[in-house]
């Protein structure tokens, strides 16, 4: 039971933030003492330091290489929303088409040096040009997805074997071998892309080498006819790459690019999950 | 200016982990606090010279971790895809989700999502950093009678909410919030 009035720290112990530090080594010595003896006598305090200790296992191998391609991103992204406030402010009317005139001839000059003097480039859209990703220690990454059903108030192990309906809840697990981020999207029987992990952004969500584990959250099946194929993308960094592939494979090759995708690449996995055409009532699957 | 792979080395070595415990505590999995760490030292490299210039590296990212795990509340109360994703699992997400603290955790962080930023920054100090009040009103750049307040408003604001139907919070939610009436009527006592 919470009881928060009893919870607040009422100066008696020094806070997580300070043990942070102490544990840390961010203080000097005298301050490192004081807080270190502010917590013997406060179990609660201690354990969240002996907690420090054991969570040096759990965070995420060290990746440089990730860190830097998501600051350049979130860099990206702040100008670009800084531009964007910029052009929201009000402006002459008789002039603002002005500032515009020289930068507009420079860019469509530049467009049409771009279209006449280089050669095309293709965009990674078939399958044989999908890039792997590399895990922190330069392996070939792998991952695997699996998934629980919900249906009609009972819970177990799901299988791609069986007719799925509109309403079945999904929860997905996951096993990888170094990977660190995870995309997992999904493309149904009209053909819609659909983003569950992470559900915004392009930034794709963490995930925990090692053990299988489960996947925070569920969904539930639409009304979509025929299949729901889902895709997870293990250790790729832009869920709109991932997005732009998977888009690219379906309109060419359809469903079945897309599984082989899985077949042959260790860093996709999918699950395929075939669409009944009408609910019947429970009791009746 | 960058930092170089070795310094970034020696910060997520002394950092990462304590931000880990902290955003897995706030967040309640596994995932979101990996994210948060990668979040924390990404702005590291993008504040590089302006982080090298703090007298306590650890409490800037404090606050660029609480603001990383109020985007992830904020997130999960407005998720409204195509397909509804729910925030109860089919199964549990968490192999270390037993005890009773646990369920104090998991009830907190279920009213957080009725609160504003504010509120959500005020209780994520309180409760989940252990704070004094004038520690976390420093924190959240409010004063400690302006914290009070605001506490006071989120507890209202959660026990409402609880008495309509739009909130389906578990029964156990509903002694958490009797437990915490002391606190209601303490708080128009000394700052």
């Amino acid at each position: 039971m919470i009881d928060l009035d009893k919870r607040i720290n009422p100066g008696d112990r020094p806070s997580r933030l300070e043990l942070g530090q102490a544990w840390s080594g961010e203080l000097d010595d005298a301050q490192d003492r004081a807080i270190r003896d502010g917590a013997e006598s406060q179990p609660a305090s201690t354990a969240w330091l002996e907690g420090l200790d054991g969570a040096r296992e759990e965070v995420a191998p060290f990746d440089p290489e990730l860190l830097r391609k998501r600051a350049f991103r979130m860099q990206q992204d702040e100008q670009r929303e800084a531009e964007l406030e910029t052009s929201r402010e009000p402006r002459s009317r008789a002039a603002w088409w002005r500032e515009f005139l020289p930068v507009t001839g420079a860019v469509a000059a530049a467009a049409v040096a771009i279209v006449v003097l280089l050669p095309p480039v293709d965009r990674p859209t078939t399958r044989e040009q999908h890039v792997t990703p590399h895990t922190a220690t330069g392996a070939k990454g792998s991952g695997a997805i699996d998934f629980y059903m919900l249906r009609d108030d009972q819970v177990h192990p799901g299988s791609e074997d069986e007719i799925h309906w509109a309403g079945d809840r999904v929860q997905f697990s996951y096993r990888t071998q170094g990977e660190s981020t995870l995309v997992l999207l999904s493309v149904d029987g009209r053909g819609e892309l659909n983003l569950y992990y992470p559900d915004t952004g392009d930034d794709p969500v963490s995930v925990v080498p090692g053990e299988r584990r489960m996947l925070e959250g569920s969904i539930i099946l639409d009304d979509a006819p025929d299949f729901e194929l889902i895709l997870a993308y293990f250790g790729h960094s832009s869920v709109a790459e991932v997005s732009d592939e998977v888009r690219a494979i379906f309109d060419e090759e359809g469903r079945e690019g897309l599984l082989l995708l899985a077949v042959d690449y260790q860093d996709v996995d999918s699950i395929s999950l075939h669409k009944g055409e009408t609910s019947p009532a429970a009791g009746e699957r | 200016m960058r930092p170089t792979d070795a310094e970034l080395q020696t910060l997520y070595a002394q950092y990462a982990p304590v931000i880990h415990r902290r955003c897995r505590s706030i967040l309640g999995n596994e995932e979101d606090a990996h994210d948060a760490v990668q979040e924390t030292f990404s702005r590291v490299i993008i504040h590089w010279e302006k982080f090298r210039g703090e007298s306590s590296q650890l409490t800037w990212m404090y606050r660029i971790s609480t603001n990383y795990c109020l985007n992830r509340i904020r997130n999960r109360r407005s998720r409204a895809d195509k397909r509804q994703v729910h925030r109860d699992e089919i199964v549990s997400t968490s192999f270390e989700r037993a005890g009773s603290l646990w369920e104090d955790e998991a009830t907190v962080r279920r009213l957080l999502e009725l609160a504003d930023d504010q509120e959500r920054a005020i209780v994520i100090h309180l409760f989940f950093d252990d704070m004094t009040r004038e520690q976390a009103a420093r924190m959240v750049g409010v004063s400690v009678p302006t914290l009070r307040k605001r506490l006071n408003i989120f507890l209202n604001r959660a026990r409402k909410a609880m008495e309509s139907d739009g909130f389906a919070l578990a029964a156990g939610a509903v002694v958490v919030l009797l437990s915490l009436l002391p606190l209601l009527l303490s708080l128009g006592g000394a700052p």
